[in-house]
């Protein structure tokens, strides 16, 4: 089965993708860490939504449903040869070490740099569990739906993530940073 | 780091992504997608039809090769084809035997100064090799392997030599059941028929495949229903182009000598 161009189904797909794009690549982009790489898992993800748009008879499942898709792709992604080789903690920064120059320990960029490391060397499911609930805010039980799996795993994987990543903020020493520039 | 102060920090990271995606990209790249997977879907299937044409093919040419000159399975030295059938047995049984002596009995009045001796020629291919001049054995024939009807008859081969040359020499017993061949009509002037005084009416015929070399045969139907078929022939196979001698060692009256000697 496949879209008509120019038929209605296939301007709803539009409208979904114009509309859902910059949330789902920012989602990407918080599981990945990587601006490039969170475009190519965007556009995997609309292509697969796109094979499957006949088939969905539920509107208001496609948010949840789209998430799903992404996270899947990225997963699936991860397993591939060449992108195990790849180390996204090892990106190179955009800023000094703050132990190089404390005067540049400051500001928001800083504070995205400090996280985004952070956030690298979280386990992807415990990531993947945080970024939803703390990022796109959503409960556990819609966590659960997205992850497939049950919701204890959600709570147990959202938790360690949560300790993983506050350990990497404070090895890190941007804990006082985010705080201080979050409160300014 | 409480969670207010997490989810501040993701949204300000977040933010750092605002790239447009190009859905037209994306519908086409999805459909150029799915053109190449029917294109390789055809193409494999266009393979696999292709393989298996040439594969049944090829199953066909060697079922068909089988049939017509691959041994049969119960002789391990090749075909050995009798009026085009295929023999796949030979073996002395008593009645072979019973044949043998009542042959044996008359064989120096049948066979006058000729020297025999075991035709390998007309024996190829048989299970246990080349058998002893004039001795029966027990031929079982199938008419095809895929259809196998079997004819059983007995049969002794020979080769009669001389100073003149030599010949393949094959006499041929059959139960009373099998049916004889086409008869002698009166005016053809390659055959002869007699009613001898037992009863038992007898065909001689000449002229059998001249182009292989002379060939004469004697067909006999005793009163008790035994068909006897003796069959002289002199081949020009050997040398390509010249017979193993000038005529068949064997007169007509010679070969009608042989019509009652044998009762199945």
């Amino acid at each position: 089965m496949s879209l008509e161009r120019g038929s209605d189904d296939e301007e709803r797909f539009r409208a979904f993708a114009a509309g859902s794009a910059v949330s789902l690549g920012r989602l990407a982009y918080l599981l990945c860490g990587d601006r490039h790489f969170a475009e190519d898992l965007v556009q995997s993800c609309l292509m697969k939504l796109y094979r499957v748009w006949p088939r969905i008879d539920q509107p208001a499942a496609v948010d949840a449903y789209v998430r799903q898709v992404l996270l899947r792709v990225w997963l699936n992604e991860r397993r591939k040869p060449w992108r195990r080789a790849e180390s996204r903690t090892g990106v190179v920064p955009d800023l000094a070490a703050t132990g190089s120059d404390p005067a540049l320990g400051v500001g928001s960029d800083h504070v995205r740099q400090l996280l985004r490391q952070a956030l690298a060397e979280v386990p992807p499911r415990q990531r993947v569990a945080v970024v939803l609930r703390y990022w796109s805010q959503l409960s556990v039980t819609e966590t659960a739906a997205i992850m497939r799996c049950s919701e204890g795993t959600v709570r147990s994987q959202t938790a360690r993530g949560l300790t993983a990543l506050r350990a990497a903020m404070t090895r890190l020493g941007g804990a006082a940073t985010l705080a201080r520039e979050l409160s300014s | 780091m409480n969670d207010k102060q997490l989810t501040a920090g993701l949204n300000l990271l977040a933010d750092e992504y605002s790239e447009p995606v190009d859905i037209d990209g994306v519908i086409d790249a999805e459909r150029s997608r799915r053109l190449r997977r029917r294109s390789v879907a055809a193409v494999t299937l266009g393979i696999v039809v292709l393989l298996t044409a040439v594969s049944v093919v090829t199953v066909t040419m060697n079922l068909g090769q089988r049939d017509q000159g691959a041994g049969p399975p119960t002789s391990t030295a090749g075909p050995t084809m009798i009026n085009g059938r295929k023999a796949v047995a030979r073996e002395v049984d008593d009645r072979a035997r019973k044949l043998t002596a009542q042959l044996a009995g008359a064989r120096t009045a049948l066979l006058p100064n000729l020297t025999v001796g075991p035709d390998s020629e007309n024996t190829k291919g048989f299970r246990e090799g080349t058998p002893p001049g004039l001795e029966f054995g027990k031929l079982v024939l199938v008419e095809d392997l895929d259809k196998p009807q079997r004819f059983v008859h007995y049969e002794a081969l020979a080769r009669l030599s001389d100073q003149q040359g030599v010949a393949t020499f094959r006499i041929s017993v059959y139960s009373p059941e099998t049916p004889e061949p086409d008869g002698c009509y009166p005016g053809l002037p390659t055959c002869t028929s007699r009613t001898l005084p037992d009863g038992t009416k007898a065909t001689w015929r000449t002229h059998l495949g001249d182009a292989m070399g002379w060939n004469q045969a004697m067909t006999a139907r005793r009163p008790d229903g035994t068909l006897i078929m003796v069959r002289i022939s002199v081949w020009n196979l050997s040398n390509g182009d010249k017979p193993t001698r000038p005529e068949v060692p064997l007169t007509q009256d010679q070969l009608y000598l042989f019509a009652t000697v044998f009762s199945y």
